[in-house]
């Protein structure tokens, strides 16, 4: 009987763990961004948004010490809508947002339920910052027949396995052979059809339509130690990958140098504090190219350095120190580029745009000056 | 039949534990079981230390040897070493006041070369890591070290059954009327069958994951195996181990009602902790591999219900064989991923997604021979029952 009750319960109570997938939570999220000192409150009504109903969202910019941005800060944002719900990513986008109260509010009809997220990019004109901010929203059946059934299917199954047990134990000697081997049969047959069910229809449906997470990189605080150096004198390069959005199984930051032949001898790892070792890809060796992994290689044209963590939660920051040391006159460059896994969108990268280099993916490049001699440099006249 | 009641001394309980007397030579036999209790906790640890090892290889990429599902892994090495030494000391006092009991000599043995082969394994298995980087899931020394595992768990089994054989078969020759004397020692003999057995399941299905998992291409070494044997190997393997530990356990168990579910409901639990939780986003699914309980109960109450034992045993057989998709998951996805998408990685975040996606679609490839071995797992734990000659006790003791 301990064991019946026991199941019954447990099963009974992981249903409502199964409800709370689709449960709404109105608290309000917050999103903090450390380096515009930013703070962006979002909260959305109804509680409990249903499909084709109007919701509206409202979000709220605050700076770092609590207050509302002045009436003389003019906002514009950007808000984008994505969801995998049907099992193909859609996008809408909201432009052209204004507001001198740091507030503004959207209406939006969900089209399907399962989980949306919601991207913002607000745009500061003193000072003046871009911000980018990830919420979520989840969006629940119409009535609620998902919860429903599940809910029904466990009582079925506890009451099935207490007749059982009741039958066996209790009544036994009152139900005649045939009326007992008609209750097994029924019993079992229904244990494993509302588990038949269950693994097959309705749970594939609720998981399948689960958010993704959707991790978002972004490269800052890079800094050179000097815009000019001599020929065969050392600089250093320093800078900051942190995830603002959902955690990545795998993110990795890349520092190319399309000036070097090979990185042995000239450039060195000071300072990385990734949690695995960053690794050494020479000219030639196969890497994967257009945000496919190693979906689709290719021979690299040029050395560079991939520091990466596994996993890469959201917002942690990681920072590395390269000593480099250019080998000829000229323009020095550093390409460098942060990508996430999985890739599932266009904010899985960064830069998010711009210029690309020999692997399809965007890239941002940053150069110092190499002369013949640093002196020299000083003591020339203009004319 | 005379009986001296000094040789029967050792299956008295003492009523408060005393060293002395549990260290006398009329406890062997207690001794001895105890050591087979600890090889098994052992390598219970070690198989759960190993299963969080291939999650945490999957979800962190350690590039050390030193983590702590490898200690994990090894503590249960050195619990296991530590009743091993129990059980040699014990067995040679054995010998020595009773007669040679073979299934005690086999046990011995087999728990003696299996741990041997652990901690031969231990050693090489580091300096391989330390030659060739972090190996995959399938290599020489990790191969080793799961079949000491198995042999170990087997042994100490072995042990623990013909501890509890001897135990009811002398005990009925030297008593008639036992029924209390039998329903007491249910308390003690249950969860030794547990602690037996659950080892011996989480080895062998690591033996099935390590020739079908696609874990084994590393710098230097590819011995990942090929996607179609490797589905095949799990399609037939999983539902023949599931089936049979479920069947034979229930037959252990003197074929009453809930041997079965504690013992699925143990091996699920181990799973979805080693398994499912430490990815976070496979803790919302937790509820769907519950439900695994299902089938597991639907068996149990038809074993312990059916008066027709062949056609409860081949009606179990296939519930529990046709279950093994789900009871596998979440790392099934990764055989049958290969095979579809010819892609042995899944991103781990993706690996709920890719698993419900494709369930429908692999599933009615796979019943029909899963179902056909989980009938002959569950007529295997039958004849294996009959071969240990522990019929005739189980059938005295189901009717007391």
């Amino acid at each position: 009987m301990r064991i019946v009750v026991t199941g019954a319960s447990l099963t009974l109570l992981l249903s409502l763990l199964v409800i709370t997938v689709y449960a709404q939570s109105n608290e309000t999220q917050i999103w903090t961004d450390t380096e515009n000192n930013v703070k962006i409150l979002f909260t959305y009504s109804p509680k409990n948004p249903v499909v084709d109903k109007p919701t509206v969202l409202h979000f709220s910019v605050f700076s770092g010490g609590g207050k509302q941005v002045s009436s003389q800060n003019l906002l514009t944002g950007t808000l984008v809508i994505i969801t995998n719900s049907t099992g193909h990513e859609r996008t809408f986008k909201f432009n052209h947002l204004h507001t001198t109260n740091g507030t503004f509010s959207v209406k939006y009809l969900f089209p399907d339920s399962g989980f949306y997220q919601i991207i913002t990019r607000i745009n500061s004109n003193n000072p003046p910052s871009i911000s980018l901010a990830s919420f979520s929203v989840i969006v629940t059946p119409e009535t609620g027949s998902l919860s429903f059934i599940i809910t029904l299917l466990v009582i079925i199954s506890a009451l099935v396995a207490g007749v059982t047990y009741f039958v066996r134990t209790k009544h036994r000697y009152h139900f005649n052979k045939r009326t007992e081997i008609f209750i097994l049969i029924v019993s079992v047959s229904s244990l494993v059809s509302v588990y038949f069910f269950l693994s097959f229809y309705i749970f594939p449906h609720l998981y399948i339509s689960l958010p993704r997470l959707k991790p978002m990189p972004e490269i800052h605080d890079v800094s050179l130690s000097s815009p000019v150096v001599g020929i065969g004198q050392r600089f250093t390069l320093t800078l900051s990958d942190i995830n603002i959005g959902d955690s990545a199984d795998f993110q990795t930051i890349s520092a190319g140098f399309p000036n070097l032949t090979t990185t042995y001898g000239f450039v060195k790892i000071i300072h990385s504090d990734f949690i695995q070792k960053p690794i050494l890809i020479k000219k030639d060796e196969m890497v994967g190219s257009s945000y496919q992994g190693t979906g689709n290689l290719i021979s690299a044209k040029y050395p560079s350095i991939e520091a990466f963590s596994r996993p890469w939660h959201s917002q942690v920051t990681h920072h590395i120190e390269f000593e480099i040391t250019p080998i000829s006159i000229g323009r020095f460059v550093i390409l460098l580029k942060s990508v996430a896994f999985p890739h599932l969108n266009q904010f899985a990268h960064f830069p998010l745009n711009g210029l690309r280099d020999y692997q399809s993916e965007f890239v941002k490049a940053y150069s110092i000056l190499v002369v013949k001699d640093r002196k020299y440099l000083h003591t020339r006249s203009p004319n | 039949m005379n009986f001296d009641k000094r040789a029967f001394s050792f299956l008295q309980k003492p009523r408060t534990f005393d060293l002395r007397l549990f260290l006398s030579p009329s406890y062997t036999m207690i001794r001895f079981v105890f050591g087979c209790t600890l090889v098994s906790i052992g390598m219970f640890v070690s198989a759960a230390g190993g299963s969080w090892d291939i999650s945490n290889h999957l979800l962190n990429k350690p590039e050390t040897f030193f983590s702590i599902p490898h200690a994990v892994l090894y503590s249960g090495v050195a619990l296991a070493i530590f009743g091993l030494i129990i059980v040699r000391m014990a067995y040679r006092k054995y010998v020595s006041i009773y007669n040679n009991d073979s299934k005690i000599k086999i046990s011995s043995k087999l728990i003696f070369v299996g741990i041997s082969m652990l901690v031969v394994a231990g050693p090489i298995d580091f300096a391989w890591h330390s030659a060739f980087g972090l190996d995959g899931l399938l290599s020489p020394p990790h191969f080793v070290l799961l079949s000491g595992m198995i042999v170990s768990s087997l042994g100490a089994m072995l042990g623990i059954i013909s501890y509890v054989s001897a135990h009811d078969d002398r005990k009925m020759n030297y008593k008639k009327e036992l029924s209390t004397e039998v329903k007491t020692s249910i308390t003690i003999y249950l969860p030794l069958i547990f602690i037996g057995l659950l080892p011996l399941w989480m080895t062998l299905d690591g033996l099935i994951g390590m020739f079908s998992l696609p874990f084994s291409n590393t710098q230097y070494f590819n011995f990942n195996p090929n996607p179609f044997l490797a589905a095949a190997l799990a399609t037939l393997g999983y539902p023949l181990l599931i089936s049979f530990i479920l069947c034979f356990s229930f037959h252990l168990g003197k074929r009453k009602f809930g041997v079965v579910s504690v013992m699925g409901a143990s091996y699920l639990a181990i799973h979805a902790i080693t398994a499912i939780v430490p990815n976070e986003s496979l803790i919302p699914t937790l509820t769907f591999y519950i439900l695994n309980l299902l089938p597991i109960l639907a068996s149990d109450i038809l074993l312990s219900s059916s008066a027709n034992r062949r056609l409860s045993v081949y009606v179990s057989g296939l519930i529990l064989g046709s279950s093994f998709l789900m009871m596998q998951y979440p790392l099934i996805t990764y055989v049958y991923n290969e095979v579809f998408t010819k892609q042995s990685f899944v991103w781990p975040s993706l690996l709920s997604s890719s698993y419900f996606g494709m369930i429908g679609s692999v599933y009615p490839l796979v019943v029909g021979p899963a179902a056909a071995m989980g009938i002959v797992g569950a007529i295997l734990a039958g004849k294996v029952i009959d071969r240990l000659s522990l019929s005739p006790i189980i059938e005295c003791r189901s009717r007391c």
